[in-house]
């Protein structure tokens, strides 16, 4: 053992900001089923601060079911089931019966850093949840910030959690979690959730060596006079082996403008094809021995660099155009109308990143070249700096609130190094989602597109496209709607089919509702009149009667706490829409309704 | 009740539903064992991957005539096992060598801070056979390797949750190789054991289903994992640009020379310490930032980042596809199912394709053209680097050319490694290679001489 945090293989990805807002956070967790309790031990497990518990059930104890070995078919919560440590014969510890305390008491010995409570409510359809989570803020130890997961709830229960979160005096992010059968849902309500470190997979570095075009507005004096200063010709062959790709392909870009006896004059950086190709040539022809110098075959590998330049992501640049001094609400707010001012009087140029990705090179060359990126990034950074300050003085005298809305040096810089990242979500409110049979045009073609892109992909089957199973889902809630029970109730035979019967009406309504009768998939699945699959859908989801399944609340419960874990960090780019896992065919999609 | 326990009395005046019945008769709701009695037009029979026939039954314990193996008790094995107590499936056994260290804790959560140094297979199974009485879990603290084909053999489908692939590869050839062929070639289904792989990085992972000599094996689609990069040995020893660098020539190059008798013990303070301060020192040699005692670790130990999540979702998709094989109640996935979530939340299912000659469960040989100059020690390294990827490579020609084991063979043989290949063999003959990772199996390779 040679490290002591038990959190080292978590902090590899978000760090010790996401940790602190991870410890600083308090989950509640709404209905005590399997999704539920499996969402929040992915939660208390990383070290979320606090937990509470809200449910109304009793959990059946284990000495007043005779039934013997078998009654644990009908566990598939690991986190509730009769308790058995405290059960005694003369009844001083009456053994616990209330879900809330079992799932409570037994998440809690997860983590010793994590608190736990619970609130027992007599039903959970007309709880007070506005009182519950005032209480539960009031009473936790710091300011904990709040997020709701509502696991295995009917869609009246929901609307009203929904409701409750959306209105909240700061809105408070809602997790629903559900699974039923062999299928589950996860779906996010957030009605504007911003990210400054998404940390993407994969982006393109920003490396502006535009700045040895012509005609560029911008210029990055110290990395041109850096790059004038080396003369490739003059090099001894281990030197010119060793030169980094970035010089080479400013050289290049030169060499391009200017021309020389080999290459034409240009006025503009490669676009078609051919020009490329040109330019991937020009890059051979600087090198001394092309098959031995790994630094120019990086080059040609990286020329795109020279002629693409990196962009702000276009969410990103609406929200800069709307921002304006009378809007600032939060600190988001407010660095983005510095990063709009900075971005005024710097020929629309953001701060530079300032890291440069690593590259064949002499340890010089590149730390060198590091050295000149790190500084014009915290040159802008300070810039950046000045401009914030001046707002906030004109805001101060404007208003007299002040420092409402404080940004620490610390998080101007990650803003400034993540400014190509920032990503911001905004969902519907579920209960707005629950009325999408009224879906406008524009969302019954993207419906339309997403359903046949499916059947386009060789690998899919387009009976399991999981929006089929999530169509069939809805049509399993309009039947608990009405009959205050899910179909599948009665296992007879004929009970059965007359559910079904019921559900297959639905699944046409709801398919009528939102415009997709004409679907070729459409017709050919839910809505088939062929033997094999006449009613198949509605007989399917009558079979599960909603069926707890411990591994599908488990898959679902899983999407759910990592979705959270990105709320509350504001580290990567959460998820918009409802995921839908169908575990008939082990198949799963994202849908935005 | 608990001190922390608020307790909220509402009016009851709301109603949910249209005609007015209890909200709670929502709650009633089926289980597995409700899947299980029903019968479904979506049964196993009617999927892509047709294996079995599903009886609907009402037999509370059909899943106890069954036995699995859980192969890895960690990040996955946890959830799996708990995963298979939550489906009623009592017979399993669980295999892993390792102890549990305090960095499992985040998500290993059958584990405790009491439990640290303890065996993981030992430890789970205790917790849960106690959490859970129906369950009789077995435990076995060691390697795969120590066990024979029997033990393999007994049961009904193995989950493998293991991080690394060299495990991986072994479990698959052995399991591949325990079909019996009838005469046309074709698997006996009886001796067909089905593997459920998952596997995670960060927020990354994976669940496939492997039905030997049915689907594609691990092997076939061993590009999915390509080998481990390491740094340039010119660019660690001459033109360091990252801390990397620093710390790969502190413990590829500094620590062996100054401990030639000894290799790094990478769980053990003392020599951890001792990288890191040696990268440091050259990290400052040449102004480079970022040298950490975290980033030292995560370099030597190549740590991939692991969280409770990312295991909970791979390990339930495994188990549910394991229930379905086990009992035919729905279709199996086909086969290959990757989730990202890094971004958004991204999922792709596929088929991964079967390769023809594949080297464990194709009977295919391989022909390979190579100049006759080439000596035998250069074919064998080009084997371990080649696609094939072996990792101890035995051949045997119409002779015996060169055998790792046992050593006195080893020695007999060593001589003919730096002779040239058209000294040893004919044009186009057949050679014979084993490799510990394809155990009970060899594998054809046809010879032939550029002109």
């Amino acid at each position: 053992m040679a490290t002591t945090n038990k959190y080292d293989r978590q902090l590899r990805l978000w760090g010790q900001n996401g940790q602190k807002s991870l410890s600083e956070s308090c989950i509640i967790l709404i209905g005590c089923s399997a999704a539920g309790t499996e969402s929040l031990k992915n939660l208390v497990l990383p070290g979320i601060g606090s937990f509470h518990v809200i449910d109304d059930q009793i959990v059946e104890s284990r000495t007043n079911n005779a039934s013997g070995s078998s009654n644990h078919n009908r566990f598939s919560n690991f986190f509730v089931f009769p308790d058995h440590d405290s059960m005694t014969d003369n009844g001083e510890n009456p053994p616990l019966t209330s879900r809330a305390e079992i799932a409570s008491k037994h998440l809690s010995e997860l983590n010793p850093d994590v608190k736990g409570s619970f609130t027992d409510v007599p039903s959970l359809a007309n709880a007070d949840y506005a009182s519950i989570f005032k209480s539960v803020t009031s009473s936790s130890s710091a300011d904990h910030h709040l997020l709701v997961i509502a696991a295995d709830l009917p869609p009246c229960i929901l609307k009203s959690i929904s409701t409750v979160c959306w209105n909240y005096q700061k809105p408070i992010p809602l997790v629903i979690v559900r699974s039923y059968g062999l299928l589950g849902t996860v779906r996010i309500q957030t009605p504007l959730h911003t990210v400054i470190e998404s940390k993407p997979d994969n982006s393109n570095p920003d490396l502006r060596l535009f700045t040895f075009q012509s005609s560029s507005p911008s210029s990055f004096d110290t990395l041109i006079n850096f790059v004038n200063s080396i003369q490739l010709k003059t090099l001894e062959s281990h030197e010119h082996g060793h030169i980094p790709y970035l010089i080479i392909l400013c050289k290049a870009i030169e060499k391009w403008y200017n021309g020389d006896d080999n290459n034409t004059k240009r006025t503009e950086l490669p676009k078609t094809f051919e020009e490329k190709k040109d330019f991937t040539n020009l890059i051979k022809s600087m090198s001394r021995n092309y098959n031995h110098e790994l630094n120019f075959q990086e080059a040609v590998e990286k020329a795109f660099l020279a002629y693409s330049k990196k962009e702000i992501p276009y969410e990103i640049l609406e929200l800069l155009n709307n921002v304006c001094e009378d809007s600032i609400m939060s600190s988001f707010d407010l660095l983005l109308l510095t990063l709009k001012r900075f971005m005024k009087v710097n020929h629309d140029f953001p701060p530079l990143v300032g890291t440069i990705p690593d590259m064949t090179s002499s340890t010089n060359y590149y730390m060198q070249l590091q050295e000149i990126y790190k500084t014009k990034a915290k040159n802008d950074e300070m810039q950046m700096k000045e401009i914030m300050n001046g707002i906030q003085n004109e805001l101060s005298t404007k208003s007299n609130q002040s420092n409402a809305t404080a940004v620490s040096d610390e998080e101007l810089s990650i803003f400034c190094k993540n400014v190509y990242n920032l990503h911001l979500t905004k969902t519907r409110s579920y209960t707005s989602e629950y009325d999408f049979f009224y879906a406008s045009n524009e969302q019954k073609e993207e419906i339309q597109g997403d359903l046949m892109a499916d059947t386009y992909d060789p690998y899919e089957v387009p009976v399991q496209t999981p929006m089929l199973w999530f169509i069939a889902l809805r049509a399993a809630d309009a039947f608990c709607d009405e009959y205050g029970h899910y179909p599948g109730k009665d296992s007879r035979k004929l009970a059965l089919e007359s559910d079904a019967k019921i559900v297959q009406g639905y699944i046409e309504m709801i398919v009528e509702k939102m415009g997709l009768l004409d679907n070729e998939l459409i017709k050919s699945t839910l809505l088939s009149t062929d033997d094999d699959l006449k009613n198949a859908f509605a007989s399917e989801i009558t079979r599960y009667y909603n069926a707890e399944v411990h591994n599908i609340a488990s898959v679902v419960g899983g999407i759910a706490s990592q979705e959270a874990v990105k709320l509350i960090t504001r580290q990567y780019e959460p998820m918009n829409g409802t995921y839908v896992y169908n575990g008939i065919a082990g198949v799963a999609g994202v849908y935005q309704f | 009740r608990t001190s922390e326990a608020m307790v909220m009395v509402s009016d009851g005046s709301e109603h949910c539903t249209k005609n007015g019945t209890t909200i709670a008769s929502y709650q009633s709701r089926g289980s597995l064992a409700t899947i299980l009695s029903r019968s479904s037009p979506f049964s196993n029979e009617t999927g892509a991957l047709p294996i079995g026939e599903h009886c609907p039954s009402a037999e509370t314990d059909i899943l106890s005539h069954f036995k699995v193996l859980v192969v890895g008790a960690g990040g996955l094995g946890c959830e799996i096992l708990k995963n298979l107590a939550m489906s009623n499936i009592p017979n399993v056994d669980v295999i892993d060598l390792d102890q549990i260290d305090v960095t499992n804790l985040n998500r290993q959560f059958l584990f405790r801070q009491n439990d640290v140094g303890s065996s993981k297979a030992e430890v789970a199974a205790k917790f849960i056979n106690e959490r859970c009485p129906w369950m009789k879990v077995t435990p076995h603290h060691g390697k795969i390797q120590d066990k024979d084909t029997n033990f393999y053999k007994s049961f009904n489908c193995i989950i493998s949750g293991l991080d690394n692939i060299e495990a991986r590869r072994w479990l698959n050839s052995t399991v591949c190789n325990l079909v019996d062929l009838d005469e046309d070639g074709d698997p006996d289904p009886e001796t067909i054991i089905p593997i459920v792989d998952g596997g995670t990085e960060g927020f990354s992972g994976q669940a496939r289903v492997i039905l030997p000599r049915i689907t594609s094996c691990f092997e076939c689609n061993l590009d999915l994992f390509p080998p481990q990069k390491s740094f340039p040995l010119c660019t660690v020893a001459e033109t360091p640009r990252l801390p990397e660098h620093c710390i790969a020539y502190a413990f590829t190059i500094q620590f062996p020379t100054e401990f030639p008798d000894r290799k790094l013990d990478t769980d053990s303070p003392v020599d951890m310490k001792w990288v890191y301060l040696k990268a440091l020192d050259r990290s400052k040699k040449y102004d480079i930032p970022g040298v950490t005692y975290m980033l030292t670790m995560g370099v030597v130990k190549n740590i991939i980042p692991a969280v409770a999540s990312t295991n909970a979702i791979v390990s339930a998709a495994c188990v549910n596809e394991s229930v379905k094989l086990l009992t035919f109640c729905s279709q199996t996935l086909n086969t290959y199912m990757m989730y990202t979530g890094s971004s958004g939340v991204n999922s792709h299912t596929w088929v991964s394709e079967k390769k023809d000659d594949c080297p464990v469960c194709s009977a295919a040989v391989r022909k390979m053209q190579v100049s006759p100059n080439m000596t035998l020690n250069e074919l064998l390294q080009s084997l371990r680097d080649g696609d094939l990827r072996l990792k101890s490579p035995s051949v045997t020609g119409t002779d015996v050319l060169y055998m790792q084991k046992p050593p006195s063979l080893e020695k007999a043989t060593k001589p003919n490694l730096n002779k040239a290949l058209k000294d040893l063999i004919q044009n186009g003959e057949q050679l014979t290679i084993t490799d510990p990772m394809f155990p009970g199996t060899s594998l054809g390779l046809s010879i032939f001489f550029e002109i």
